[in-house]
This record gives C-alpha cells, structure tokens and sequence, in this order.
C-alpha cells in the first residue's frame, strides 16, 4: 500500500506532502486543489510506465493543458549550466509504501529544444543512490559521452582534462544507471498498486452503456465498461462475486435482484434488473429504466469487488447522484471492502454527508482538508478524530463541516 | 498542532489576527490553519460574517458553550484576555468556559 505521497511543482501544488490510508477522503473549497491532486499522482503512475503523452493522460482523468501549466507557477526557475538562461525545476514525486519496496524517487522535466517529437515532451529521470552510479565504463560509452559533453558545455576546453573526464565519468555513469533504473519503473510502479492508477468520475450516461471502445479497459474513466465487466465477470461463473454485488445493492431500498449479463444479454446491451415492488413473475428491466443512484453504487461495488480493477484509484465526486444517508452508507461498505480486498482509494467530495460515513479512529481511514495557503500554494490538514468532549458525543463530522470547525470554507465572503 | 480557532469581535479582528498569525509562523514547514468560529463563518447573507463586530459576541459564543465544538478540532483557542478581564467569573455565563480553560490550559491571547 502507499503510504506517503510527496509532490513538488506541479500545477497549484509547490511542494505537498499527503499520506493516504486505505480509505482518503478530501474535501475543501472550490478551487483548492483537489483534484490537482489526484491529477499529479496520475501524472507520476504515467510516468513510471514513460507514457507522458496527452492520450494517455486524458484517459486516466488528468485534464491535459499546455506543457508549461502542468508546472507550477510558484517554484522558481533554475539557471542552466554554463549558459545563461533559465529552465524550469522538474517536477517531483516521492512515493512511500509499505510493500517493503524503496522509495520510488522520479523527476520528470519538460523536454528542452525545439526538436522536441510528439510523445517526447517530458524527460523522466528516476533519482539515483550513489551505489547505484557505476563508475566502472566501458569505454566506448565514455568516448561518445565525453564528445557530448564537450559539445553541450561552452568553454569547456578551459577546464583541466583530468576534471573534465572525472566530470564526464560521472556523467555517463549516472546516465547509464538513470536507463537502467528507468527499465525498472514498470515494475516497481505495479507492486505498489500505481501503474493502473486512475482518476474515475463516472457520467450516468457512460454507464448505461455497455461498452465504450474509446475507453481504457476494464473501466474507463467516466465508468464506461461497467455492464461489458459484469458480463466478463459472470462468463467465468463467479457466485461469490454475485452474491456479495447482490448483497450491498440492498442498500437501496427497491432492489431485490439482478441477473449478470449472459451472452444473450450481451447481444442486447442490458442487465436485468428485479424492483421489489414489481410482482415476483414480472418480467425483468434493464439498466435503462434503472435509477441514476443505482448506476453509481453498480459502478463503485464493482470497482471494489472486482480483481480486474486498479488496486489503487481515485474518484471524482464521489457523492455524486447520491441520498446523503446513502452518502454516509456507501463510505462505511466501501471502507469495510477496501479491508477486505485491499483496494486503496482517494475521494474528492463537496458532499457533507459523506464524512458522516468515515470512522477517523481507525488510521486506516482518513479525512484532509485541501486549501490555499497564504501564498496561494495547495497544503493539506489532517482531520484528526475529534478529541473527547465533557458533555456528551463529538459533533457529527457533517456538522462539524457545515459549522466550519473543520475548515475548508471560503472565509471570504 | 497547529490549528488554532478564532473567536473574535469580528471579521476585522480575525483579519488581523490572521495576519499577526501567519506572521508570526512564516518561515516555518506548516503554515498554521486558522479556523474562524466567531463570527459564524457560515452565516448567510450579510449577517454575522460581515456585521459590526462587538465583544459581547465574544461573550455569548463563550457562554453558549460554542467553544467545546472549537476545541474538538483545534489545538488552540484564541479569543479576547481583555472581555474575559473585564467579565471573568463576574459573569455566570463565563464561568464555565473559564473552568475548563484552567483544566487545559491552551489558550493564546492577543489584546
């Protein structure tokens, strides 16, 4: 699981350090953040796989701008060696885990020049541990880099050859670890659950859909595929599966019962559907007569339950077409999923009610405040549990939100 | 613990007090959250938030008892020594506010 989340210099975030528990939830005004967030871990799971281009970004829920608005605007630039001008800092992550694996240290920077091809548009450059530079060359590498080196640094004859090739010594050297490091980043990204990371915002109309092919497999962003993953799911005869989707769905009051799609069902793009108010020899309906509600608690309970979805994701909104009591529900199913199957998620929600729903004496779920700080720059707060009070229960965490004593309201109007 | 709530006049005090705050702390890793309680940060309109402060806002917030909400979620409280000078237990309605203080001691003053 990840467990620390360090970013700097990308879009409103300067420097910002989130530590997830299985369950996050944040909250704050509009504008704060959020979302820039979950956008910047988007942004180093894809650079992890070196797949930086705007598709690829697009469809993992990060919204893609000019190059030079992904960075910040607030870290400074640095002056490039030996020339006179400036270059942008890169942009940072560090991310912890509890997997037992190192650190996961990447600066990705924005390709320099004006031959810069598509799809080539960000350097991604893992950091490197002084053990990990082998200094040791073969030497036609050190021949070809000394030559580059020589070419990209003015005045470079000046400098006494012994320093100069101790100089382009290291140089090679940390290029060559940086490619071999940079071959591992697949792999590292996957243990921790990053690679598959996205960011899902689901649409009602995307999920009554039964397959999108534009979108990213299994689920896409917007939900897409849902009906597509249940049909897959029941093909390989999964009761288990079944049964525990049946079991949450009977948070909503009408629901008694649905068919996972078979292959007729498939031909016809629907699931069936049972009302409990309906007779019991009633035809079935499909997802087209189904409720918005209903949609949104198929998507998440999938998402969760099934072994084909990201282990680590994001959603959007999560209260999103949601009763606030069913809010407040849905957190405490899917904290209890999240135990069980070891998904880890992060939530944005404006929605009060859905932090009624989170436990905040259990660590392993967790509630921020995102905001502005005085300069501007995206921080976040840990909500702590509420500390004990002489008269009685702590407030309810949705009061406590709408009365302001957890922040994350404008204090300027 | 850094989190402090703010039970002020009114909205000018907590813009100072805002500002002498983030002043005080800069330079260091984690500005401080400030959380304004008094005057209500969620009152509607042009009621509370932006009305003429008045220290018996102070008063009534305290007495009201308002302040075990505040200290559920901040690390500390700021208010006003010099209403609690002038009041203090003369005020029947301070006195509990003013017993609880002494058990956990964690208020700030600026006069």
């Amino acid at each position: 699981m990840i467990s620390e989340i360090q970013i700097e210099n990308f879009k409103s975030i300067a420097k910002l350090s989130l530590k997830p528990g299985s369950v996050t939830v944040l909250i704050g005004e509009n504008g704060s953040g959020k979302s820039n967030i979950l956008e910047a871990i988007g942004f180093a799971a894809a650079a992890t796989a070196g797949k930086l281009d705007d598709e690829f970004l697009h469809t993992r829920g990060i919204r893609v701008t000019e190059h030079e608005w992904m960075l910040s605007k607030f870290v400074p630039k640095h002056p490039l060696l030996g020339k006179g001008e400036l270059v942008d800092a890169p942009i940072s992550f560090q991310i912890e885990n509890t997997n037992g694996v190192d650190p996961l240290r990447i600066r990705v920077s924005r390709a320099m020049g004006a031959r810069v091809l598509p799809g080539m548009a960000w350097h991604v450059n893992p950091e490197l541990d002084p053990t990990e530079v082998d200094v040791e060359l073969d030497t036609s590498d050190f021949l070809r880099e000394l030559e580059i080196f020589r070419t990209t640094v003015p005045n470079v004859r000046n400098v006494d050859p012994k320093i100069l090739e101790m100089l382009a010594r290291k140089m090679v050297a940390q290029r060559l670890a940086a490619g071999r490091k940079r071959k591992k980043l697949p792999a590292i990204a996957a243990i921790l659950g990053l690679r598959d990371f996205l960011i899902y915002s689901p649409e009602n109309t995307a999920l009554r859909k039964f397959e999108d092919e534009g979108a990213i497999k299994p689920l896409g962003t917007k939900g897409e595929g849902l009906l597509k993953l249940l049909s897959d799911t029941a093909a390989v005869g999964n009761g288990k599966f079944t049964a525990e989707l049946k079991s949450l769905l009977g948070l909503l009051g009408w629901f008694d019962d649905l068919r996972l799609p078979t292959e007729e069902d498939e031909i016809r793009g629907r699931l069936r559907i049972h009302d409990r108010w309906l007779p019991a020899d009633a035809p079935l309906f499909d997802q087209r007569s189904a409720n918005e509600g209903f949609l949104y608690m198929l998507f998440y309970f999938t998402l969760f339950l099934s072994k084909a979805t990201p282990q680590f994701f994001a959603i959007d909104n999560i209260d999103n077409a949601l009763n606030p009591k069913l809010c407040a529900e849905l957190m405490r199913h899917l904290a209890a999923l999240s135990e069980k199957t070891g998904k880890q998620v992060i939530c944005t929600t404006h929605n009060p009610a859905i932090l009624d729903g989170l436990n905040l004496h259990d660590d392993k779920q967790r509630l921020y405040v995102v905001r502005r700080n005085s300069e501007g720059h995206t921080i976040v707060n840990r909500v702590n549990a509420p500390r004990p009070r002489p008269d009685g229960p702590p407030v309810k965490l949705s009061t406590a939100f709408m009365s302001g004593l957890l922040g994350g309201l404008p204090d300027h109007f | 613990m850094n989190e402090f709530a703010i039970v002020s006049e009114g909205v000018t005090d907590y813009a100072v007090l805002k500002n002498i705050l983030l002043g005080w702390f800069k330079g260091q890793d984690a500005e401080p959250f400030l959380k304004p309680y008094q005057p209500d940060p969620t009152a509607e309109g042009e009621s509370a938030w932006q009305e003429f402060g008045n220290w018996e806002n102070v008063i009534k917030y305290l007495a009201e008892k308002k302040h075990r909400d505040a200290l559920e979620f901040a690390d500390f409280l700021i208010t006003k020594r010099k209403v609690l000078l002038a009041e203090g237990r003369k005020n029947p309605s301070l006195e509990i506010f003013l017993n609880e203080l002494e058990r956990r001691s964690i208020l700030l003053t600026v006069e």
